[in-house]
C-alpha cells in the first residue's frame, strides 16, 4: 500500500528558512572549555541531522525535484487510512506526493481527533466497491473502530459522517468477502481450519467495531435505531452487524425474521448456490446466547416454520434453537399451545411433500426433540391436548417409532427430564390434585409404551424382511451359478430344508407377530409396575402421617416377568386390601391410586395402540 | 615543570563562559523548529519522522545545557572552596 506525503509548500519553506536560521545559531555556539566537549558534540549531531537530512529534504519538496520513491501523487476519497491527510490535502489545497518511509508507522497511528474520525467517516461513505479494501486497510480499521467506540467526542464525529449507504457499501463489501472465504474453507471437507478461520478475523474485528460504535451511540441515544441501518444490507453483512448490536431478544428475534426471509427470497433464485454459509447461522448462534431470543423467534415463525428449519445451513444449529426455544422452561403454555402444534405439522408436511432447502434426513430425531416436553398435549385428544388430528397425530409417533436410525425413540427416552414437563400438576396431600397427577402419568407412559410397541414392532418387521431378502437374493444367487445340470433356479430341497432348520433352532429374527404379544405382555408388566410403584410411595407417606399402622405389611409387588403381570397384580393388591384391616378412607385411596394408573394407561394405551395399529 | 596553580578567578571564567553558552543552547531557534513541523505544515510518514528528530534535537540540547550549567556550578564551588581554604582545591 503507498503512502503520501501532503505539504503546504509556503509552510515548508518556512520551516526551511527556520532551519537555515537554526544552523547558522549552532555553527556560532563556541566554548573550548574540555567541560563543555560533551555538549558540543550534542550541538554537532544536532546540526549534521538538520543539515545533512531535512534542510535538503524541505528544499527538495519545494524545488519540485522528484526524489526516489517521492513522486506527485493524488489521494482517492475513499481511501481508509490516508483518510484525514485526503481531507486535508482537499480542505488546504496542500501538494501530496507518494512517501515511501516506513509505511508502519503511519498504519498504526490512533484517531484521536474529532476531525480525523470525521474524515474516516466520509471516505468510507465514499467508497466504491471497485477498489476492495486491502488487509491492511481492514487491519486498520480494526483498529481504529474500537478507539473511536470507546470515546463519545468520536462517536458524535463518526456516526452523522457515515451515511446509510456508506454502511450499506462497507458492510456488503466485507460481508461478501467474508463469506465467500467461509465458503472456499468448506467446500474441501465441511469443515474450517483455524488458519482458514483467521483468513475473516480481520473481517469479523471490523463489525465488532461497527457495532461497538453503535452501542456506544445506542447509550446515548436509547431512542435510535440501528436496525435501519441494515435496509440495504444483503441479509449476510446485515447478520454480520447484527450479531455485535447487543439487541435484546424480542427486536434479535424479529430482525432474525426479517433477513432470514430476505436471505430465503435471494436462496430462491439461486441456482445451485443454496448450501454455504447463511446469514441464519449467524443469527442463530447469536440468539442462542441471547437469553430468550430463541423463544421469541420460534414464537414470532410459529406462522412460518420453516424460517426456522430450513433458514440455517447447519440443521444440528436449527434444532438446537427449536429446542431451546420450546423449552417448557422458557416458552408459556398460551404459546406452545400456538408453536408446537404448528412446527409438528411443519414437520410432518416436510418429510413427506416438502421440497426443503436443507434436506432433514432425520425427521423422526427433529419431531422427538420438539415435542419431547410437550408429549400429553400433543398426544391427547379433547381440550387438554393442541388439536391436533389423528392422522396428525398418528404421524407424529410414527415418525418417532419408527425412525430408521433408531435414534429419534432413544433421544425421547433418555430426556427424561424433557419428558416429564408434560406433568404440570404435582404430587401433593391433596388426594384429587394428586390424582390428576397419576392420570398424567398413565397417560404418558402409555404414549411411551405405545410408540414403543410400534417401534420394536417396525424393527422386528423390517429385521424379517431383511431375513427373507436374504433367502430370495441367495435362491437367485444360487441359480446363476453355471452348475452343470442345474436346470432351475427355484429353492430346491436343501436349502428349504436349511432355511427351516435355522428358524426351529431360534436362528435368524423373531416372526413380528411373536414380537406384537411380547410387547403387549412388557405394556401389561409397566402398567402393573407403575401402580405398584406410586401404591408403595402412597403407603409410606400415610404409615409416616399415621394413617396407616406401622406393622401393616407392605403391598404386594408385582412380576413383571409375567405373562399376566397386571392381572396378576390386581388380584394381590386385592387380597392385601382384604387381609389388612384398613380404615375406609385409606382403602378408597389407595384402590383409587391403582385403578388410575391401571385403568387411564390401559384405556389410553388401547386408544393410542388403534390409532397407531399396533 | 609543574603546571601554574589555578585561581578562583580563572575557574569562575570558566564557570561564566559554560553558563553563557548553556543559555544559548536553551534559547537557540533550532528547540523550536520542531514547532514548524507538525501536521499543520505537512503529513506523512517522513514528516512524522522529520518532528520526531526535531523533537529528539530539542531534549538533546536541553539535556547538554543542563549538563553545562552543572558544570559550571560545580567550577564555582570549587572557587569558592580555593577563596575559604588559600588553597587550590580537587579538579
Amino acid at each position: 500500500m503507498s503512502n503520501y506525503l501532503g505539504f503546504d509548500p509556503t509552510l515548508v519553506d518556512l520551516l526551511r528558512q527556520a532551519m537555515s536560521r537554526a544552523l547558522d545559531e549552532l555553527d556560532s555556539l563556541r566554548c573550548t572549555d574540555h567541560e563543555a566537549d560533551a555538549a558540543m558534540r550534542t550541538i554537532a549531531a544536532a546540526r549534521s541531522t538538520v543539515r545533512d537530512t531535512w534542510l535538503p529534504f524541505t528544499s527538495s519538496l519545494l524545488a519540485c525535484r522528484a526524489l526516489n520513491g517521492y513522486q506527485p501523487a493524488t489521494i482517492d476519497p475513499g481511501e481508509v487510512i490516508n483518510s484525514w491527510l485526503q481531507s486535508v490535502v482537499a480542505d488546504r489545497h496542500w501538494h501530496v506526493l507518494t512517501d515511501p518511509f516506513d509505511a508502519a508507522s503511519s498504519v498504526g497511528t490512533p484517531m484521536l481527533e474529532a476531525e480525523q474520525v470525521r474524515a474516516l467517516a466520509m471516505a468510507l461513505s465514499a467508497r466504491t466497491a471497485t477498489t476492495p479494501l486491502t488487509a491492511a486497510e481492514i487491519s486498520w480499521l480494526g483498529q481504529a473502530l474500537p478507539t473511536i467506540a470507546r470515546r463519545a467526542d468520536l462517536v458524535a464525529a463518526f456516526l452523522p459522517a457515515f451515511t446509510t449507504t456508506g454502511w450499506t457499501s462497507l458492510c456488503n463489501e466485507l460481508g461478501a468477502a467474508r463469506q465467500r472465504m467461509v465458503t472456499e474453507s468448506l467446500l474441501f471437507d465441511g469443515r474450517t481450519t483455524s488458519d482458514e478461520s483467521a483468513g475473516w478475523t480481520g473481517i469479523d474485528t471490523v463489525f465488532a467495531g461497527l457495532g461497538d460504535i453503535v452501542v456506544a451511540d445506542r447509550s446515548v441515544h436509547p431512542e435510535s435505531d440501528a436496525t435501519l441501518l441494515l435496509d440495504d444490507m444483503s441479509a449476510y453483512s446485515a447478520a454480520l452487524l447484527v450479531r455485535q448490536l447487543d439487541l435484546d431478544a424480542a427486536p434479535l428475534a424479529e430482525v432474525t425474521r426479517e433477513l432470514v426471509e430476505r436471505e430465503q427470497l435471494a436462496l430462491d433464485h439461486t441456482d445451485g448456490g443454496a448450501r454455504g454459509p447463511r446469514a441464519a447461522d449467524l443469527l442463530f448462534e447469536a440468539m442462542l446466547v441471547t437469553p430468550g431470543a430463541p423463544t421469541a423467534y420460534v414464537v414470532r415463525t410459529s406462522d412460518a416454520p420453516q424460517l426456522a428449519f430450513e433458514a440455517s445451513d447447519d440443521l444440528d444449529l436449527a434444532r438446537r434453537l427449536v429446542h431451546d426455544g420450546t423449552d417448557p422452561a422458557h416458552l408459556s403454555t398460551a404459546d406452545a399451545k400456538v408453536v408446537v402444534p404448528a412446527y409438528v405439522r411443519w414437520i410432518l408436511g416436510a418429510s413427506t411433500q416438502h421440497s426443503s432447502l436443507v434436506q432433514d434426513t432425520d425427521p423422526g430425531l427433529t419431531m422427538a426433540d420438539l415435542i419431547g416436553p410437550y408429549l400429553l398435549p400433543v398426544l391427547r385428544t379433547g381440550a387438554a391436548g393442541f388439536g391436533l388430528t389423528s392422522d396428525e397425530r398418528k404421524g407424529a409417533q410414527s415418525l418417532i417409532a419408527t425412525d430408521p436410525s433408531g435414534l429419534a425413540m432413544d433421544r425421547l427416552l433418555s430426556d427424561r427430564e424433557r419428558l416429564v414437563a408434560s406433568l404440570t400438576v404435582s404430587m401433593s396431600a391433596d388426594a384429587a390434585a394428586t390424582l390428576d397427577r397419576l392420570s398424567d402419568i398413565a397417560d404418558l407412559l402409555a404414549f411411551i409404551d405405545t410408540m414403543q410397541r410400534l417401534s420394536v414392532i417396525d424393527v422386528a418387521t423390517r429385521q424379517q424382511a431383511e431375513w427373507q431378502l436374504m433367502w430370495t437374493a441367495i435362491g437367485d444367487g444360487a441359480g446363476a451359478l453355471p452348475l452343470p445340470g442345474a436346470v432351475s433356479n427355484l429353492p430346491g430341497p436343501a436349502i428349504t430344508g436349511l432355511q427351516l432348520a435355522l428358524d426351529a433352532t431360534g436362528w435368524g429374527p423373531e416372526a413380528v407377530d411373536e414380537v406384537r404379544s411380547r410387547s403387549l405382555t412388557t405394556l401389561s408388566a409397566m402398567t402393573a409396575v407403575a401402580a405398584s410403584i406410586v401404591v408403595a410411595t402412597r403407603f409410606d407417606d400415610m404409615v409416616r402421617s399415621g394413617r396407616i399402622s406401622p406393622t401393616t405389611p407392605i403391598p404386594p409387588a408385582p412380576n413383571p416377568t409375567s405373562t399376566t403381570a397386571a392381572t396378576d397384580y390386581v388380584d394381590a393388591f386385592e387380597l392385601w386390601i382384604s387381609s389388612n384391616h384398613l380404615d375406609n378412607d385409606v382403602v378408597y385411596e389407595l384402590d383409587a391410586i391403582k385403578q388410575t394408573i391401571a385403568s387411564d394407561h390401559e384405556a389410553t394405551a388401547d386408544e393410542n395402540g388403534a390409532l397407531l395399529g399396533t | 615543570m609543574p603546571p601554574a596553580p589555578v585561581t578562583p578567578d580563572q575557574l569562575r571564567q570558566r564557570a561564566t563562559a559554560l553558563r553563557r553558552l548553556g543559555s544559548r543552547m536553551e534559547g537557540a531557534a533550532a528547540l523550536d523548529l520542531h514547532r514548524r513541523a507538525t501536521d499543520d505544515t505537512w503529513m506523512g510518514p517522513t514528516p512524522t519522522r522529520c518532528h520526531d528528530d526535531l523533537l529528539a534535537i530539542r531534549t538533546q540540547i536541553l539535556g547538554a545545557a543542563d549538563d553545562v550549567r552543572s558544570r559550571a556550578a560545580a567550577l564555582e564551588r570549587q572557587a569558592q572552596h580555593l577563596d575559604a581554604n588559600g588553597r587550590i582545591g580537587p579538579p
